[in-house]
Formats: C-alpha cells, sequence, structure tokens
C-alpha cells in the first residue's frame, strides 16, 4: 500500500480505538496485523519484541484498573491491556509494509509536505550511526576527567547540542551546494502513485472497524 | 517588526535538520535509559500505581518541544519538534510506532500553547514553566481518555496530575532552563536569533 495512505489508515484507527471501549475490535486489529506482518516474511524474532515489549505497561494498567479504579471493571482492564497491544502491532504493522525511506518520500510527493522537512529529515537520519558514536564519545571524555554524565546531565545535553548545531549547518551547506533549493518544486525518478485499490482497501477498513464497533460485540 | 517576525518565522534547512538531530540525540538518550520505565512500571504494579511511571517519567519525553521552542523561537517550533523527535522515536525503537506520533503531537501541541499565550516573545523560566503546565493539562486531558484515567479515584486522578506535572516542570522547564543557560553563555545560538 501506498505508506501516506498506510499512515492515515493507521492513524485514524489508533485515535478511534483511544476512544472506543470494544476488547475484540482490539484484538481483531491485533490479527489483521499479524497477518500483514506475516505476508511481509517479518522475521519470528519481531513477533517476539512486538509480544514481550508491551508485556510489563500491558500487565501494570490492568492490574491498576482492576483493582484500584472506581469502578474495578474487569472489561476495562483487558480493553486497556488489548489496547496498548494494538497499538504495538499497528506500528509493527507499518513498519513492515514500508520503509523510512518510501514513507518520507511518499509524503513529499503524496501529501505535498515541504521538500525542506522531508529532505532535512532525511539528511538527519543518516547521521543516526555518527550520533550513537558522538554520545558514547561525550560521555567517555567526561569520565576520563572523573565526570560522570547522566542522560539528565543538562551538560551532556548542552554538547549534543553543539554537535548538532555544527552539523546541520554543514549539512545545510552541502544539500545547497549540491542543488538543494529550499521548497522549489522538484522532477523524481521514481514517481510514487497511489493505486485505485488502496482506497478500496481503506474505505472497508473503516467501514469495516465501525461495524465492529457498533455492533453487540463487547 | 512585522516584516522581521515574519522572516525568522521561516523553516530553513538547517533549522529541520537542527531540530530532527536533537530529537535523534535525545531519542538515543531516552532509550539508552528506557528501561526506567519497564523497572518502576514492575516496581508499582503490585501496589496499582502502575500508571505513576509514565506520569513521573513523562516530562522527559516532552522536553523536545520547550527546547526546540527555545533553540528555534519560532511560531509552531515546539510542535514541529515534538512531533519530529516522536517520529524519530517511532523510526529508531519501531515498537510503539505511528500511535507515537499521535502522543507527540498532543504533547508538543501542549507546550506550543504555553509560549502561544506569551505571544513568542518571552523565552525565560516563565513561559517554559507555563508550557509546562499547558503540556501536564493537554496531555492529561488525552490520558483522561486514551489510558483511562477517568476511571480511576479521584484522589488518584488528582496524584497522577501533580506528578505528571512536577515531572514536566523539572524536566521541561528547570533542565531546558539549564540547558539553554549554558547555550546562552556559548553565544552560538546568536546568528540564528539574529
Amino acid at each position: 500500500m501506498n505508506p501516506t495512505i498506510l499512515l492515515i489508515l493507521v492513524l485514524f484507527v489508533g485515535v478511534e480505538i483511544s476512544f472506543t471501549s470494544v476488547i475484540w475490535a482490539n484484538v481483531i486489529i491485533i490479527a489483521i496485523s499479524v497477518l500483514v506482518m506475516l505476508r511481509h516474511r517479518a522475521p519470528i524474532l519481531s513477533y517476539v519484541r512486538l509480544l514481550l515489549v508491551p508485556l510489563i505497561p500491558a500487565v501494570g494498567i490492568w492490574f491498576s484498573i482492576r483493582y484500584f479504579s472506581t469502578a474495578q471493571s474487569v472489561h476495562f482492564a483487558w480493553v486497556m491491556a488489548t489496547r496498548i497491544y494494538a497499538y504495538a502491532f499497528l506500528g509493527g504493522l507499518f513498519t513492515f509494509s514500508t520503509t523510512t525511506e518510501k514513507t518520507l518520500a511518499s509524503l513529499e510527493q503524496n501529501a505535498h509536505i515541504p521538500t525542506t522537512f522531508v529532505y532535512g529529515m532525511l539528511g538527519a537520519f543518516n547521521f543516526v550511526p555518527k550520533i550513537r558514536s558522538e554520545v558514547k564519545i561525550i560521555r567517555a571524555s567526561a569520565q576520563m576527567r572523573g565526570i560522570d554524565l547522566h542522560f539528565w546531565s543538562p551538560r551532556l545535553l548542552f554538547k549534543s547540542i553543539v554537535a548538532a548545531l555544527n552539523w546541520s549547518e554543514n549539512l545545510a551547506e552541502a544539500m545547497t551546494s549540491h542543488g538543494f533549493t529550499e521548497n522549489a518544486p522538484r522532477t523524481h525518478r521514481t514517481v510514487i502513485r497511489i493505486p485505485w485499490w488502496n482506497y478500496v482497501v481503506t474505505v472497508i477498513s473503516i467501514v469495516g472497524l465501525q461495524a465492529i464497533l457498533f455492533s453487540p460485540l463487547k | 517588526m512585522q516584516q522581521k517576525a515574519a522572516h525568522s518565522n521561516r523553516w530553513h534547512l538547517r533549522d529541520v535538520i537542527l531540530i530532527t538531530i536533537t530529537s535523534i540525540f535525545m531519542g538515543i538518550i531516552f532509550f539508552v535509559t528506557g528501561f526506567l520505565y519497564n523497572g518502576l512500571t514492575l516496581a508499582l504494579t503490585p501496589l496499582g500505581m502502575a500508571p505513576f511511571a509514565n506520569d513521573i517519567l513523562l516530562g522527559l519525553w516532552t522536553m523536545a518541544g520547550p527546547l526546540a521552542a527555545f533553540m528555534l523561537q519560532k511560531v509552531g517550533a515546539a510542535t514541529i519538534g515534538e512531533l519530529l523527535a516522536s517520529a524519530v522515536e517511532a523510526i529508531i525503537g519501531g515498537q510503539w510506532g505511528p500511535s507515537t506520533l499521535i502522543s507527540g503531537f498532543v504533547q508538543g501541541f501542549g507546550s506550543e500553547l504555553g509560549f502561544t499565550f506569551t505571544l513568542y516573545r518571552r523565552y525565560d523560566m516563565a513561559s517554559l514553566s507555563l508550557s509546562a503546565l499547558t503540556t501536564a493539562i493537554v496531555t492529561f486531558a488525552w490520558d483522561l481518555v486514551r489510558s483511562g484515567y477517568a476511571a480511576y479515584h479521584p484522589w488518584m486522578i488528582v496524584a497522577l496530575f501533580i506528578t505528571r506535572f512536577i515531572s514536566m516542570w523539572v524536566f521541561g522547564a528547570l533542565l531546558v532552563s539549564a540547558v539553554t543557560k549554558l547555550l546562552d553563555r556559548s553565544h552560538l545560538l546568536d546568528r540564528r536569533h539574529a
């Protein structure tokens, strides 16, 4: 599916299940996400991660709602626990259906997000490995002087921002000197289109969700 | 004056890159210490106080907004900064996926309100504190629905809100102002605000 359409659909579903409390809707969303992930041949480990990571928050909220809320409702406890899993699996569905580059390209061409934002983010994302090592360097060099920089230390953040300031200047200049003009119209080597069936899938999904949410299912 | 304001509100490539890299930094710093949240949740679950883990640490995740507002001093900087940070979190962590974007937007909008109320003229402890308060109110309203907070006892709802506000003030106002004081002393941002 086209990443922009899929993103809109996933966000819509995510917001709607936040405002409704139907366990079955959450479960069906999880099941559909698993099917989509299976189709995209997601590695087994990713299912394990999706099951384990939300486990602690889900169990935590289940106990809080079940024993410490005013109504102590078992139903609502399950709604909240499955909702957390539904969010996580919606994330998995999206992650395995597309890539960051494809999503940004589609946001530029289909959603018409200003190119300054799209290419600025794209440029910055390529810095991730450098950023990881910079954090390590800053902490290591502080440790050599016997100072432990914790994540809440203003100095660690300050030093990171100073590095970010330098990089952003350099990268912006480099991009400009390679011919990038802020928000100028661009031509594309790969034109991203939205196939007609994307709209069909979106409409069916949204109608189906309403059917479940407003059915006698709980 | 009018023209100057209009000019400085334009987003340039370097602003977008700066905010995204800063967000990635914060994303990584938080990611490294992400176990804190799970540890706290585990410790608080037997007491039924698991939601407090979220409220104690929430100030950390909403720091990107006020920091961006302070660094760029533009209309929309807090919203865009927090939204970008959540996009980074979604991409790096991958785990919560696009639903992080919804939280990011809500949190950014909350921080933004604080600066809107000062008409984007004040960038000091007062506007940071106001921003912490608006962020706490807006995100709390969202969590009443999304995280089922409305189901709790009134005393717990009040306690959660107070915890959240303290967290947002400590991280979003106190810590951000400490960082920006260092930045001011370095005069690195002077050129950008000129």
